[in-house]
């Protein structure tokens, strides 16, 4: 399943220190992870046996970042090269709800998408990848 | 930490923040009987240690509005060697961003920018 999520703030736990971007465009979610049914191939069973299918593949976070310092990308490059983990954030704007995947790994290197007005701050998309995730509703 | 090179309006703007830390703290008792320019001579002159510990005195006392504080603090860089700015400033503690701003104005008091030339000062 994909869904997205509009004018969110973003951050990034990082060696001790958090990234924040307010008012991020669009967070896109990708989970594998369903509840799939099956029967035999007589097909005379109306219930079916449930199994859940796409534990294997990670949850992915594709998310576009405008104007992050060249400081920074090359923190992210670095990261990149490296494989450490990371933990990311999600705040929702509208609802307050929070997501939050934790031991990510960036998953695509970081690419710059257009040409920023200034030459001092970058456009980039990020990716990454986590199964360990989770949600916090504001009731 | 490594203090980024104070260039363009970002640069003069660390500036005024730093003048207006040596004027306000030159308008408490202890200083007032200086001049100004004679408070800024006296700083330049000063060993690190004493510049250290006037510019605390100074950030503690003076009130600075949030840009102000963020206009010294972006010239600092964090654990990652990331400028401070929007994205990473709430990491910050009080002391942290004291110590950063420290840093910053002690880089900022060896910049000499006289407004008197040696022959007028002479007169």
């Amino acid at each position: 399943m994909m869904f997205k999520i509009y004018d969110c703030d973003f951050g990034i736990k990082y060696n001790g220190t958090t990234y924040e971007f307010d008012h991020v465009v669009e967070l896109q979610i990708e989970d594998p992870e369903r509840n799939r049914l099956t029967r035999g191939v007589n097909a005379k069973n109306k219930i079916g046996l449930a199994f859940k299918d796409g534990l294997r593949e990670p949850k992915r976070w594709t998310i576009p970042i405008l104007n992050m310092s060249l400081e920074l990308k090359n923190v992210l490059d670095e990261l990149y090269r490296t494989q450490n983990r990371v933990e990311c954030f999600c705040i929702d704007r509208n609802d307050g709800s929070i997501k939050i995947a934790k031991d990510a790994l960036l998953s695509n290197k970081p690419q710059q998408l257009v040409l920023d007005e200034t030459a001092e701050t970058l456009n980039v998309s990020l990716e990454f990848e986590t199964f360990n995730s989770e949600e916090i509703h504001k009731s | 930490m490594k203090i980024r090179e104070f260039k363009g309006y970002e640069g003069f703007r660390a500036m005024q923040t730093f003048c207006k830390l040596v004027l306000g703290l030159k308008m408490i008792p202890q200083y007032s009987s200086f001049e100004y320019l004679d408070f800024l001579s006296v700083i330049h002159e000063m060993t690190e240690n004493d510049t250290r510990l006037v510019l605390r005195e100074a950030i503690l006392l003076v009130d600075l509005t949030e840009d102000e504080c963020l206009s010294l603090c972006v010239f600092g860089s964090d654990i990652n060697g990331v400028p401070y700015g929007k994205v990473n400033i709430k990491n910050l503690t009080i002391a942290d961003s004291v110590n950063v701003m420290i840093e910053v104005c002690l880089k900022l008091s060896e910049i000499k920018i006289d407004a008197l030339t040696d022959d007028q000062k002479k007169n």
